[in-house]
């Protein structure tokens, strides 16, 4: 259908519309009218990617210049792939209704490990390995050297995509990543580097977060993506954890080992250089006295994406002349490498802020802040002149330098914690450096700087004005939507006592409890008897769950559910998950019925959907609060605190209570999907944990459902999964949930339809 | 009689078979004995006849061998020489021993599938008694024309039978229970004991090796539950446990399900982040002390529950779905084993492309075009929700609305008037009446029908019906003769003739003088006896014409 969203026709694929995509892309055309950002929740499964494709690519036909591109970043990798498939039902739709070819450039990107197609490399399991075996075999100095030594091994893809792949443009289209590697076997180019070529020219990019939010890797693929584009983060529940993440470092006793053996092996090939070729030394040098300069310019021009760790000031300057020969940089990196080295050797909990620590590294070993911003840098450079194959082997001096440059740049938001053991394993000295950032706008801000605008969106970002707090920005919409429903298809209850009046809580004093143990249980056992097909159970942290799952055991419990269903458990292994997760769909496919018992904030909760089902029911049990004692997490608090006025604890119910939404919203993908979904504990009847739910799943919590004993759970699911089972047809919703475009155009039913967007 | 070409395994001398002195031979196909001095044999059997064989129990005076046939025959050897008597007849067992099982599998195929029909089907098993084994007819007879359809499409059909899967919770129906003295006690049926095989194969072979030779049944099944292995929570740590060896085939099989990976790529948490953070970034990444050593043994024992569950739940999933299944399963499964991504992408889009369309396909958005699907037509939606509900009279009736109703009956009554104009005649409604009421012309038809529902008792139909039954197959056979054009039809009709009055001889006249004994006056059998009758005089007719025709 064509829709007409104030002004701007919007072609949209399909013969019906939900309401709420209407009120959604209302406020989205808005957004980028203003030029400015926005945050969008609506709940998952009412087409939401849709709903921002069609937009914005309507947008971006209609006023080609002033919205030049869309990046879209989602998180994983099937996310990725199935963005560029709806495009490609878009797309094709277009061309249905205009009768014309597509003109567009639309393509995902993802790292070498899903675009390669050199034989031997892609068949190589870990992207890191991949990475390194491909920069073994591009490099620039290797490919220099080959001109001297024919028998060097080369990617044959990227030779050829040298030679040829950069003087014709990808031709117009869709490309997934499949279609990206069929198109590189087919021309013999390397898929990978034509992707990063081509999404300078694309007009719509679809990759992972990290390429626009982790500096170390934006700096490389994403700089040069122009000003007027709309980037759109999807799934962005997490985002300030992906910020804070890509800005932290962690340093442990191996890592300086590991590190002291880089500068041995850097001090050693200097040695060899300088007997062979000091004339690359020199040159290495002169170069180093120009300084930045050509960065510097590159940037002031403005179409570069500014890199938090080197900032602006830096370029100005020359690499300092303490550091700037090889063997004085080499003899630097000893001193720091002593230096931390010491500072391990602690026998207390240390914390201190950068200044302190900038402060004593000067008092101690003479390291002044200048040299130190430049470290990552001047490691960079030595690298390349030392023509350094395998840089994965380098990570441990990469990683020091890096720490370096970001500590002596920031003086806020950082803290720095030396743990000398273990908090579990007090004995054991294992001492870690914690490097961590605490304000996820640093690594944000570029984007939104940069940027004309960033859609934050996703299905749960409850409460929402908490998101332009902690990542530090104006947007100029915030909404909230509902889902409207013709038949109220969730069905959240919250699940306070047991059948013996226990109160049910996972929270610490009450945790070990055997009653407790025994009604979760006793919960599950019920549920298993009663819903079909699927149930996940969430826990709130992987011990708790071990220690649940062995006192179930003990106690008979899991036997008896064993008669209801087949149980999976998520364990630590990926792949054994993975394993679990097909059986489990299995299971639920053949009518067999399964449970997956699984944790909060696990990959399982963060990246899978349960949909129709595989998940008729979602179980929570316990609030799923992080890990409270850790000092990181107590800095970030009081980091919070005082730059944000945000407590500690509205944070800390805001991080368990987004968290939850997530897992619960797993088993809801649709209009026609349906599920329960129970909290067990009683702490969520309490208005300001209810209160950071999404607004769609407050909606359908009942005041008489708040403090349910397990049995009459049992008997609300009951008669909900009953009604649930009864036909369901599309003249149902026509009209409530469900639009023509007839039904769009009246004045009466686009009345009701702004009354959804809840304005914040 | 013997022929040259046979090889003679064994002679066995002075053994006697109804108390006659003879030699016993083993041959490469066949056992056989023949008298002394006489130079043929008076028994031979087929090794692939034999189901078994029996031995007289050691401290019997007589040393004897018993030969079990398929028929249900037997044949006893008796070993008479004194000095040599248990060696030969240890000897003798011994090659039959490994002689038998060869043949086993060649063993009458005909005659299992016969068994299996009479299993599976009751009415046949009905038939075959009161045919067969009243010896009515001969098997060879009874089996003639069934074993036709059997051996072609049938079996196909036969052997597809859905497969029974295993209840997930086979290991916790084995309660142990308490026997008063510091002792368990664990009840295990077939049942369970299939599950355990059939989920873990380990185990099973296990048996195969140690039972009976090592083990009696009941040590095994006691060292299982006593092992590590059945209880999941403890560390395997004996190495003198038998079973310390299937937790290890356990853990292979677990790491060979991990190692080939999941199809569907929607699912695969390994490749689902796109860049993972490098070693050392990120705010959280310290490994939570997985090295083994710092993990307490409660820990250990935890996660090794975790693991035996999936493990567990995977295996019944499997040996549910096992059959069948398996040569396409394997076929992919070994393309995506060996080349990690080069292979896997040959056969990866079909499954990942779907994966993909399914998830983003909004069923609703479109039109509907499938098929048109029937809806469940429920009048009353919420009987169906809440289950039958007590009947209760829902539509109370006041005192006033039964007065005011009585009245208007009553004022209704007084104005009643008859149509006199378009009434029958009496005469022709009362023989309506008479026609209509029970016993008269029109109800008759009804009234048997109802009578043989309801006079006879349920046993006496179940008789009538085997009868009915036996006598079509009777019937069948002998009608099938007809034209009768080959002398073996002749014999055969002439057999079936003797057999159809065998049978109304041996069945249905019993069957009649019990039912005059019960006083049934109805007719019950005159249907049977009818199709006797025809049965006879077409036999007769058939005779009388043959005899003209040879005279």
């Amino acid at each position: 259908m064509k829709i007409n969203i104030e002004g701007l026709l919007v072609y949209f694929p399909y013969d019906y519309i939900y309401p709420e995509q209407y009120s959604y892309m209302l406020e989205l055309k808005r957004t980028l009218d203003a030029k400015g950002h926005g945050v969008l929740e609506m709940p998952s499964g009412t087409g939401k990617t849709i709903s921002l494709l069609s937009l914005i690519i309507a947008y971006q036909k209609t006023y080609p210049l002033e919205v030049t591109k869309l990046i879209y970043c989602s998180r994983t990798v099937p996310e990725i792939e199935k963005v560029v498939e709806e495009l490609r039902k878009l797309m094709e739709f277009y061309s249905k209704e205009t009768g014309k070819s597509n003109n567009f450039l639309a393509l995902a990107l993802s790292s070498r490990k899903n675009l390669c197609i050199h034989p031997e490399v892609s068949s190589l399991r870990f992207g890191k390995e991949v990475d390194g075996k491909c920069h073994s075999l591009t490099a620039s100095y290797i490919r220099a050297q080959r001109h001297s030594n024919p028998d060097q091994p080369m990617c044959s893809f990227y030779e050829e995509f040298d030679a040829v792949g950069r003087q014709v443009p990808l031709p117009a289209g869709i490309y997934n990543l499949d279609d990206l590697k069929d198109f590189g076997r087919r021309k013999g180019w390397c898929p990978y580097y034509l992707a990063r070529y081509s999404i300078l020219h694309a007009n719509i990019v679809v990759y992972s977060y990290h390429y626009l939010l982790d500096p170390k890797i934006a700096d490389l693929v994403s700089k040069e993506l122009a000003k007027s584009s709309v980037v759109v983060f999807d799934e962005a529940h997490n985002i300030d954890n992906v910020c804070i993440d890509s800005m932290s470092v962690n340093i442990t006793r191996r890592t300086l080992d590991r590190c002291q053996n880089n500068v041995d092996t850097l001090q050693t090939t200097i040695q060899q250089i300088k007997e062979t070729d000091a004339a690359k030394l020199k040159q290495e040098y002169r170069r180093l006295v120009e300084g930045l300069k050509e960065a510097n310019v590159a940037r002031e021009t403005d179409v570069y994406l500014a890199n938090p760790v080197l900032p602006d000031e830096i370029l100005r300057e020359a690499v300092p002349g303490t550091i700037r020969t090889a063997e004085h940089f080499v003899g630097f990196l000893r001193r720091f490498l002593e230096y931390l080295k010491a500072r391990l050797r602690v026998q207390h909990v240390v914390q201190e802020s950068t200044p302190q620590f900038l402060k004593d590294i000067f008092d101690k070993v003479c390291i002044d802040r200048k040299p130190l911003r430049f470290c990552a840098e001047r490691l960079q450079s030595l690298l390349r002149t030392l023509e350094i194959a395998d840089i994965a082997d380098f990570s441990a001096v990469t990683l020091i330098s890096n720490f370096a440059t970001l500590v002596s740049t920031y003086s806020q938001g950082f803290t720095i914690i030396i743990e000398p053991f273990d908090d579990r394993t007090p004995t054991i000295a294992n001492p870690v450096l914690h490097f961590s950032c605490m304000d996820p706008s640093i690594a944000i801000k570029p984007v939104f700087q940069r940027f004309q605008s960033v859609v934050i969106t996703s299905g749960t970002l409850s409460p929402l004005d908490i998101y332009p707090r902690i990542l530090d920005f104006r947007p100029v919409t915030m909404a909230s939507f509902t889902m409207t429903l013709a038949r109220t298809c969730l069905c959240p209850l919250i699940v306070g006592r047991g059948n013996d009046q226990v109160a049910l809580s996972s929270k610490f004093e009450t945790r070990e409890d055997f009653a407790v143990i025994r009604n979760y249980g006793n919960l599950l056992l019920e549920m298993s008897a009663i819903v079909p097909d699927g149930i996940v159970a969430f826990f709130t942290s992987y011990v708790y769950m071990e220690n649940i799952v062995a006192s179930w055991y003990e106690q008979g419990i899991l036997e008896n559910i064993q008669r209801n269903k087949l149980i999976f458990i998520e364990t630590p292994d990926a792949a054994e998950t993975s394993m679990a997760l097909e059986k489990y769909q299995e299971a639920c496919e053949n009518g067999r019925g399964a449970i997956l018992l699984s944790v909060a904030r696990g990959k399982v909760s963060e990246g899978i959907d349960f949909v129709h089902h595989f998940g008729r029911a979602v179980i929570m049990f316990g609030v799923p609060y992080v890990y409270t004692q850790s000092r990181i997490l107590k800095a970030r608090l009081e980091y919070l605190r005082d730059q944000f006025q945000i407590r500690e604890n509205d944070f800390l119910t805001f991080d368990a209570m987004r968290h939850a939404a997530q897992c619960v919203g797993r088993a809801i993908r649709g209009k026609t999907d349906y599920g329960l979904m129970v909290f067990a504990d009683k702490r969520y009847a309490r208005a300001d944990k209810r209160g950071k739910l999404p607004r769609w799943i407050q909606e359908h919590i009942s005041d008489g459902s708040l403090n349910l004993t397990v049995d009459e759970a049992v008997q609300l699911s009951k008669h909900f999964l009953r009604q649930m089972a009864q036909p369901f047809r599309q003249e149902d919703q026509l009209g409530l949930s469900l639009l023509t475009l007839e039904q769009l155009e009246s004045e009466e039913v686009l009345k009701k339809i702004s009354q959804i967007a809840h304005q914040t | 009689m013997a022929s040259l070409s046979e090889e003679v395994l064994l002679v066995v001398k002075k053994v006697r078979q109804r108390k006659q002195d003879g030699t016993l031979y083993l041959m490469a196909e066949r056992i056989a004995w023949g008298p002394e001095g006489k130079d043929r044999f008076t028994v031979s059997h087929l090794y692939a006849d034999i189901r078994c064989q029996k031995i007289s129990p050691d401290g019997k005076a007589k040393i004897q061998l018993q030969l079990v046939l398929h028929t249900g025959e037997s044949t006893t050897f008796h070993f008479s020489n004194d000095s040599t008597a248990l060696k030969d007849r240890e000897a003798t067992k011994e090659l039959l021993q490994q002689l038998l099982p060869k043949f086993k599998k060649k063993a009458n195929k005909e005659l299992e599938e016969k068994n299996r029909m009479l299993q599976e089907d009751p009415v046949l098993f009905q038939l075959y008694k009161d045919l067969v084994v009243s010896q009515v007819i001969s098997a060879e007879e009874f089996w003639a024309n069934r074993l036709g359809g059997l051996n072609n499409t049938d079996a196909a059909l036969y052997n597809n039978k859905q497969e029974v899967g295993i209840s997930g919770a086979f290991l916790a129906d084995i309660r142990p229970q308490t026997d008063g003295c510091n002792g368990l006690r664990y009840n295990l049926t077939p049942d369970i004991i299939e599950s355990i095989f059939r989920t873990y194969p380990a185990v099973k072979q296990k048996y195969s090796e140690n039972v009976p030779h090592n083990l009696t049944e009941k040590e095994f099944w006691t060292r299982f539950f006593q092992s590590h292995y059945f209880h999941r929570d403890r560390i395997n740590t004996g190495t003198q446990d038998i079973f310390s060896e299937c937790a290890k085939e356990d853990e292979k099989g677990l790491k060979s399900m991990v190692v080939q990976g999941v199809k569907n790529p929607l699912v695969d948490l390994l490749s689902l982040e796109d860049k993972t953070l490098d070693e050392g970034y990120g705010v959280s990444t310290l490994p939570l002390s997985s090295s083994n050593a710092n993990r307490t043994v409660k820990e250990n024992s935890n996660t090794a529950i975790i693991k035996r569950f999936n493990h567990h739940s995977a295996m019944v999933l499997a040996a549910g779905s096992r059959k069948g299944e398996t040569p396409a399963d394997q076929a992919s499964e070994t393309s995506s084993t060996d080349g990690n991504s080069r292979d896997s992408d040959f056969f990866q889009p079909p499954v990942k492309k779907v994966k993909l369309q399914e998830a983003i396909e909004y069923e609703d958005l479109q039109r509907e075009n499938g098929p048109k699907r029937v809806a469940l037509n429920l009048k009353k939606s919420d009987r169906y929700a809440h289950g039958p509900v007590p009947l209760q009279s829902q539509q109370y009736t006041t005192s006033q609305d039964i007065i005011n109703s009585v009245n208007y009956v009553r004022h209704e009554m007084a104005n009643y008037k008859p149509n006199l104009t378009q009434v029958l005649t009496s005469t022709v409604a009362s023989s309506a009446i008479a026609a209509l009421s029970p016993g008269g012309v029109l109800m008759q038809a009804g009234a048997q029908q109802q009578a043989i529902n309801q006079m006879v008792p349920t046993e006496v139909q179940g008789e009538l019906k085997h009868l009915y039954a036996a006598a079509g197959e009777l019937l069948r056979h002998f009608w099938s003769c007809f034209p009768v054009n080959t002398p073996f039809l002749e014999e055969k009709v002439m057999k079936m003739k003797s057999n159809l009055e065998r049978f109304q001889m041996t069945k249905l006249c019993p069957f009649q003088e019990k039912i005059q004994r019960q006083y049934l006056s109805t007719n019950l059998t005159g249907h049977l006896e009818e199709m006797l009758q025809t049965a006879y005089s077409k036999f007769h007719i058939w005779q009388t014409r043959r005899m003209m025709r040879k005279t």
